[in-house]
């Protein structure tokens, strides 16, 4: 059966319409509340994915993301508080736009570049995923290992910070995925006589933990967020004026979205900031931006969406995700008994294309959800914050409980969540150690089956090309971003000689 | 002390702790040539390493900053960090203490407190409002997860004082 015959079954014959409808919806509403992801709505979600269906499941935790990055745009335009990271380049014009009174315009911008930004960036999901997968059906055991410490160590390199702390906090998600049972002897380790930890840590609960109650723990410490007014914000469509205006912004927007989406570990920001900067360079007026640019909306509006599509690249073609969020939507395929990588096209074409068609209708769903949804999403981010604060924690302790209807589960979530925000406080990136955790099996299972399979004999890594070419791969991005962190290392100290003030 | 070896101090120990951990593994006549301690014994002492090395960066860093700047501007705000961090604790304390009531007040109960504590503790006011608050979210929250998705929450002791 066809992709597109696959896709249009897994619509009519599951929920997953009406999951993509609620995916959209949620995400739009958890992602205009500043400091909750589309990573943390995400998260929120997990738990409650696991009684579904795979296909539902799954278009439910992509919507939530594709909602949540227009949805972090409500609170960067009207109250210059981005609801999501990637909302942090649309503040700087969106905000501008309102203070001029032309909010509802730039929410309406925001809307339309973002649901073009979801089309164009599923259009190269459909053409290239699984073409892709095809180069990943040649792997051997050494390959897949090989493959799994590329993907930690581009992680590491990307998601900005320190490289010893990006190390620091693969290897602690490595140490925890040692946790249960031996995956050769069955020798049990670590579980210190808690036979809850003989299936290992389960990763949602780490996911649930360092995303989502790490925050909350961030959050009690940090004032009120700014309120807005309803009355004074109308949504408003574009003109095709406006559209053509802006479309070489959109443009822009998608080719960063495109790149930086397939890249591990660049994500929605990186590919928001990028296309704000090229599409200033390329503008008629630019001149106008940082003063309330249309153009400044559209193109990293158009980008974060964009990316919501081609981060499942890497996903879906190699089991790696990309970004924190695709990291989620990892663990809800895991949860589902599938694998991402090469075989899931061949041993589950229905889910890979329920998922693609679940993102088209989510993107449609969101260009007319949008429409309506704002008075509410308005509401919502003037609640007082302790109540939210109350729902979310709240959320997580009854969500989690339904997994394996389990204390102790939340016991780890709390744990998790101390984790995730002393790794916040401490400056360490926390997509290494979730993806480390997620991929820990995978890295050790066929490290040693690879030995099995020689002996004992570790030139198996080296023997095999595509081992070679991926062992070496990571070397040159762990080297490199070593080099770049010297070098702006001693570029801030030539800056801090020349600030010295003289006596 | 700069921070980050501080930091790195904590994380050589708890290298130091796996490491001992990993030795309690047994051995088993099932095991391959790496055993069930290889990946764990590898990590400790990659763990190791790098708290070394962060150690190592940021006593280099401090080194080459102290004799040269006049004053150490420091961004974060010492006054409101300990804050900060006495609130996130306290968030965690009300977290633990929901773990140790639910099984015995039941869950209905316990979120209606839980709510209630949340909102009190991020200076919500006590008033009729908060009150509200915790009844009507504790009566949503039963409602979903143990009327709709069936979740079997902890009923705590309400069962044996109430009729079923």
């Amino acid at each position: 059966m066809s992709g597109f015959a696959l896709a249009i079954e897994a619509l009519t014959t599951t929920p997953a319409i009406f999951a993509a409808i609620g995916g959209v919806v949620w995400g739009i509403l958890g992602g205009a509340l500043p400091g909750i992801s589309p990573s943390i709505a995400m998260a929120l979600l997990l738990p409650f994915t696991f009684g579904m269906d795979p296909i539902p499941a799954i278009v439910l935790l992509a919507s939530t993301y594709v909602g949540a990055e227009y949805g972090g745009s409500i609170p960067a335009i009207l109250i210059r508080t981005p609801g999501t990271n990637s909302a942090a380049a649309t503040a700087i014009d969106g905000y501008e736009m309102h203070k001029r009174g032309r909010g509802g315009e730039a929410l309406g911008l925001s809307l339309v570049s973002g649901t073009i930004g979801g089309l164009v960036g599923l259009l190269f999901l459909v053409g290239f995923t699984e073409a892709l997968s095809e180069v990943a059906l040649a792997f051997t055991p050494p390959a897949y290992f090989s493959l799994g410490i590329l993907g930690l160590s581009v992680i590491i390199s990307l998601s900005g910070g320190s490289l010893i702390k990006g190390l620091v906090a693969a290897v602690i998600g490595l140490m925890i995925a040692t946790v249960g049972t031996d995956p050769v002897s069955g020798v049990t380790r670590f579980i210190f006589g808690y036979p809850d930890l003989l299936d290992g840590v389960p990763f949602i609960l780490v996911m649930v933990g360092v995303f989502a109650v790490g925050e909350l723990f961030v959050q009690a410490g940090l004032p009120e967020w700014d309120k807005t007014s309803v009355r004074d914000t109308r949504m408003k469509l574009p003109s095709f004026a406006m559209l053509r205006r802006t479309g070489k912004a959109q443009a822009i927007g998608n080719v960063f979205g495109i790149f930086e989406g397939c890249m591990p570990g660049a994500g929605g920001s990186v590919a928001a900031f990028m296309a704000y900067n090229e599409a200033k360079r390329w503008s008629k007026t630019p001149e106008e931006f940082g003063k309330g640019s249309p153009e400044a909306v559209a193109a990293p509006e158009a980008a974060n969406n964009t990316v919501t599509a081609t981060a499942l690249v890497p996903t879906l073609t190699f089991g790696i995700p990309g970004s924190n969020s695709t990291a989620i939507l990892l663990g809800g395929f895991l949860i589902h008994g599938l694998q991402p990588g090469p075989l899931l096209f061949s041993r589950h074409p229905d889910v890979v294309y329920g998922l693609f068609g679940g993102l088209f209708v989510a993107n449609i769903a969101m260009l007319l959800i949008g429409m309506v949804i704002l008075t509410p999403a308005i509401w919502l981010v003037n609640r007082p914050k302790p109540y939210l604060l109350a729902v979310i924690y709240a959320l997580i302790f009854s969500g989690i409980y339904s997994v394996n209807h389990s204390l102790f589960d939340l016991g780890i979530v709390l744990a998790a969540g101390v984790v995730g925000y002393l790794m916040r406080v401490f400056g360490f990136p926390f997509l290494p150690l979730v993806l480390a955790l997620v991929l820990g099996y995978l890295i050790e299972s066929n490290y040693r089956r690879s030995l099995l399979l020689t002996g004992g004999d570790h030139v198996v890594f080296l023997q095999d090309p595509v081992s070679l070419g991926l062992l070496i791969t990571a070397l040159v991005f762990l080297v490199g971003s070593t080099a770049r962190e010297i070098l702006v290392a001693r570029r801030a100290a030539r800056r801090a000689d020349q600030k010295t003030v003289s006596p | 002390m700069p921070r980050d070896a501080i930091v790195g101090a904590v994380i050589l120990a708890a290298a130091g702790i796996y490491w001992h951990a990993a030795g309690t593994i047994r051995r088993s006549s099932l095991d391959d040539s790496v055993g069930a301690a290889g990946v764990p014994n590898t990590l400790a002492a990659i763990l190791a390493g790098l708290a070394v090395l962060l150690i190592l960066r940021s006593l280099v860093l401090r080194s080459r900053q102290a004799p040269r700047t006049v004053e150490a501007v420091d961004e974060a705000r010492p006054d409101e960090a300990p804050r900060a961090h006495f609130r996130a604790l306290g968030m965690l304390v009300l977290g633990v203490l929901y773990l140790l009531i639910v099984p015995v007040l039941g869950y209905a109960v316990s979120i209606a407190l839980l709510l209630a504590a949340v909102a009190l503790y991020n200076h919500r006011k006590a008033a009729l409002e908060l009150a509200l608050f915790a009844v009507l979210g504790s009566a949503g929250f039963y409602l979903l997860f143990v009327k709709i998705l069936g979740i079997p929450l902890p009923a705590g002791f309400w069962p044996n004082i109430l009729p079923v």
